[in-house]
């Protein structure tokens, strides 16, 4: 057969032999449907420090984070027969981590939230206090703070994560913000005037 | 972001946005992916066994089923004067003792209490085969190694 009769058929030479690193994620997710955990690995290492880093500003916490974050691949890799591929593997991949850590959160705060520290002298302690107030808003909202700024990520791409019209997403950052604003100023004991 | 889309932000927003926009991104702690490729094997064989144990526990099911049926049609062709149970010692008295079990529910007493009994015993035989069958073969035999598991 020639090269182009055999690439036709969907065969080129040394394709068995293809590294995974190599395939797109669809191929991946693909071979890992028919069972193969070589391709599922390969997906995380692709996507392990964005899903961690993910789950370390829901959770604060390294050691919970990447619990989360192996967590959320096991999960993924449970539901993967579920996946549609009608959007990118890492949104589904990002929509999976949101919902396992926010899930966890609401368990911590359901047992009743630590208590905040008095408002800090050192910026970068304040810096960390502000981010752990993002915990303390709606769930969709602290989901939509987080995935916006995590990877300064563009709106339709935050909106596609959580399957919202963009006009909503907008409207959620607003309130977010506005919201988070209120609870840094109580948490920090913020003086508007100051 | 589109610079369009900017809100103007009053100084306690300002220090919010940048807190959350300057926050570095954490390095994968080691051992990382070594954890999840165990955790994923497990997360793997327990697949496996499952799908396993639920086509198994449907092919115990439909032979079920099928021995019943084959139960209550057998007995309702045949003349069940026991021409041909005479052949198998204590059976007829297994048999017998079943019967009358069952004719102490009510609306089980009479000719369907044979059937019922009779029924019982293919049945048991049969479920019984179906065990030995399932679990003769040790599971870790038919587990497809990809190499070790770390």
């Amino acid at each position: 057969m020639t090269t182009a009769a055999t690439a036709a058929a969907g065969y080129w030479p040394g394709m068995d032999s293809m590294r995974a690193t190599e395939q797109s994620d669809e191929a991946l997710v693909e071979r890992t449907r028919k069972g193969d955990t070589e391709a599922f690995s390969e997906l995380a290492r692709r996507h392990g420090q964005t899903v961690y880093n993910l789950s370390l500003r829901f959770m604060r916490n390294a050691s919970l984070a990447e619990d989360m974050a192996q967590e959320a691949f096991l999960k993924a890799y449970q539901k993967i027969g579920k996946f549609r591929g009608d959007s990118r593997f890492s949104t589904w991949l990002y929509r999976i981590a949101c919902n396992v850590c926010l899930s966890e959160l609401s368990l911590v705060y359901e047992a009743g939230p630590a208590a905040f520290p008095a408002a800090a002298a050192d910026p970068s302690e304040e810096a960390e206090l502000i981010r752990r107030c993002v915990a303390q808003l709606p769930r969709r909202y602290a989901e939509a703070i987080t995935l916006y700024y995590l990877r300064e990520c563009s709106y339709d791409e935050v909106a596609e994560i959580m399957e919202v019209p963009e006009g909503t997403l907008k409207t959620w950052l607003h309130r977010a913000r506005r919201q988070l604003r209120d609870i840094v100023k109580r948490e920090l004991r913020y003086d508007d005037e100051s | 972001m589109n610079p369009e889309d900017a809100p103007v932000l009053d100084p306690l927003s300002q220090r919010i946005d940048a807190a959350l926009r300057q926050e570095p991104t954490a390095p994968l702690p080691g051992g990382f992916h070594g954890a999840l490729r165990r955790r994923l094997r497990i997360a793997a064989l327990i697949q496996r066994e499952r799908r396993v144990f639920l086509r198994r526990l449907l092919r115990v099911a439909a032979l079920s089923v099928l021995a019943a049926a084959v139960a209550v049609s057998g007995g309702l062709y045949w003349d069940m004067s026991g021409t041909f149970l005479w052949e198998f010692p204590g059976f007829l008295g297994y048999v017998d003792y079943l019967a009358a079990l069952t004719n102490r529910v009510w609306w089980l007493s009479g000719s369907p209490a044979l059937l019922v009994s009779l029924g019982a015993v293919v049945m048991t035989l049969l479920v019984a085969g179906a065990f030995v069958g399932v679990f003769r073969q040790p599971v870790r035999s038919r587990l497809p190694f990809h190499g070790p598991v770390s």
